[in-house]
Formats: C-alpha cells, sequence, structure tokens
C-alpha cells in the first residue's frame, strides 16, 4: 500500500521514464493535507485519461502509477503540459509519512540527478539538490553520506545552518 | 507506473559493475542495489531502503554503495541485489525490515550469503 511520499516516487518515476533532465518537487504539508507537484521537462505521449488504469504514457502494459496517485488521491489530482513542461498536482490525505523528513527524502532524492525538491513543512521552506548533496558530501549511497544527509535534512528543518 | 524490465534491471548492472571496477579503487568495493518500482513500493521497499541505509551508517560499512532501480516484478519484492568480490552477485526477496538488518550485518558485514533469503531472478512475465 502506497504512503502519500510514496505517490512523490511514483510521480518522479515517471518523470525519469519520459526522459526527464530536470525534475522539480514541491510538496505543502499542513491543515491534514499533502499538496504535491512536480514538474519536468520530459517527452510524454498523453492520450485518453492517464489517470485510468491501463492508460499509460509510457507504453503498452505500463502505467500503474499515475492510477495509484489517482485513487490515493481520491481523484484530486491533474496532468498537464505546456511550454515543454509537464505538471502532474495533486492532493491528499496527510498520512505521516513525511514526519520523518529523511526517511521520505532518501529514497526521493536517490532516484535521479537532476533532481530538485522543496518541501514546504511547518511554516518553513526547505529546499535541497542533487547539487547541494554533492557539495556537502550528503549525497546518501554511502556511510559517511547518508550521516551527513539525515544531519543536513534535520538542520533544515529546524532552519539551522549546516556545515 | 512499470517500470524497468528484468533486462534493463540487468543492463544498469552491468553498467554499475563497470563503474564498480573504478570504485574499486577508492576502496569501496560493495554495491547493494535495491528495486524501487511500484510493486516494490507497494510490498514497502521504501523500508528496505532505508533499513539497509541506517545499517551501513551504524555499522560504518564505508565500502558499500547503496542505489535504486526499477521494478524486479514478478519476482518478490522488495528485491535488494548484493554484489561483493568475495560472494559476486547474490539476489534477495521479500526483503522486509528484519530481512533487510540480517542483509547488512551478515551479508554486507559478514560476508555471508543467507540462502534463505536468496533467490533466482525471474524474468518479465510476457
Amino acid at each position: 500500500m502506497h504512503d502519500v511520499s510514496d505517490l512523490v516516487m511514483e510521480a518522479v518515476a515517471n518523470s525519469i521514464e519520459a526522459g526527464a533532465g530536470n525534475i522539480a518537487v514541491r510538496v505543502e504539508i499542513g491543515q491534514g493535507l499533502v499538496n504535491a507537484r512536480i514538474a519536468d521537462d520530459g517527452e510524454y505521449t498523453l492520450s485518453g485519461n492517464p489517470f485510468q488504469e491501463g492508460i499509460t504514457t509510457k507504453g503498452e502494459g505500463r502505467g500503474r502509477g499515475l492510477h495509484i496517485i489517482y485513487e490515493r488521491s481520491e481523484g484530486r489530482c491533474r496532468l498537464t503540459r505546456g511550454d515543454g513542461i509537464t505538471e502532474l498536482e495533486f492532493s491528499a490525505v496527510d498520512d505521516g509519512s513525511f514526519d520523518e523528513l529523511d526517511k521520505a527524502l532518501l529514497p526521493l532524492l536517490g532516484m535521479d540527478d537532476g533532481i530538485t525538491v522543496k518541501i514546504w513543512k511547518n511554516n518553513r521552506e526547505i529546499e535541497i539538490t542533487r547539487s547541494l548533496l554533492e557539495k556537502r558530501g550528503a549525497v546518501p549511497d554511502r556511510a559517511d553520506g547518508i550521516r551527513k544527509f539525515r544531519e543536513l535534512v534535520s538542520c533544515l528543518e529546524k532552519g539551522e545552518i549546516y556545515g | 507506473m512499470a517500470k524497468l524490465s528484468l533486462s534493463d534491471l540487468h543492463a544498469i548492472r552491468d553498467r554499475e559493475e563497470k563503474n564498480l571496477k573504478k570504485r574499486d579503487i577508492h576502496g569501496r568495493t560493495v554495491h547493494v542495489v535495491v528495486a524501487m518500482g511500484t510493486s516494490g513500493i507497494d510490498a514497502g521497499a521504501k523500508l528496505t531502503l532505508n533499513t539497509l541505509a541506517d545499517d551501513v551508517e551504524k555499522l560504518g560499512l564505508d565500502n558499500v554503495i547503496i542505489t535504486q532501480t526499477g521494478s524486479a516484478a514478478p519476482n518478490p519484492e522488495p528485491v535488494v541485489e548484493v554484489y561483493t568480490p568475495k560472494t559476486g552477485l547474490v539476489v534477495y526477496g521479500s526483503v522486509d525490515k528484519e530481512a533487510a538488518h540480517r542483509i547488512a550485518e551478515e551479508h554486507l558485514k559478514g560476508g555471508k550469503i543467507l540462502e534463505d533469503l536468496r533467490i533466482e531472478l525471474k524474468d518479465k512475465e510476457q
């Protein structure tokens, strides 16, 4: 069963499969809801309702992710495209899956080098990019990077300066 | 969002094995790959990945690299691949939190293959 942070991962996986070079994720958490917007510069072939099960932007027999987003968001989702940018937005009841932010972000930031993640939570916005992680030695793919990644996220959540 | 087929997974593994040769120079010789496709996520792959990451950090396994890949369906997910020079490539299936702890402690740290978790990869059903 997907939690809400998993839905964001599904959306990012969709962007990666569309060949996106840049993926921007924005997640706002508050008032019992998670509102997410994932924008990318990938190439899509949209026909029909992309949220319908069995309809895919990626080829025959693929594409359960958008349908899962549709179901978990109870239909509060939309996919738009213009000026070469595709945006997927959805809103879902906050299930607490972003409470431990490092655990939600570790797999997300490990998905692609061209990803930028902005999180609005507790009246504070934090922004994390792969380039920031690389600069800080905090890419979470090895022991020292994992430790620094968790420290970095913790500092950003508290509004502290890391390093 | 299905994602990568087994052949894709193998291609990634082949590429990463080449990369590993470069990384060997820096002393990092163990590669862990967690399948994070839709079916893997549904089965709890995020918890598996975080557990492995936690343990690699806590155990101070500086020679280990953890990366992610797409779906490993129809194999029993979460699926985790472990490559070490000593044991070669070993694939584990149904890797829940407890299994992830065991993989970190016994295989990544101890160099022992966990035969009860080991699977043979099945290719994607046509």
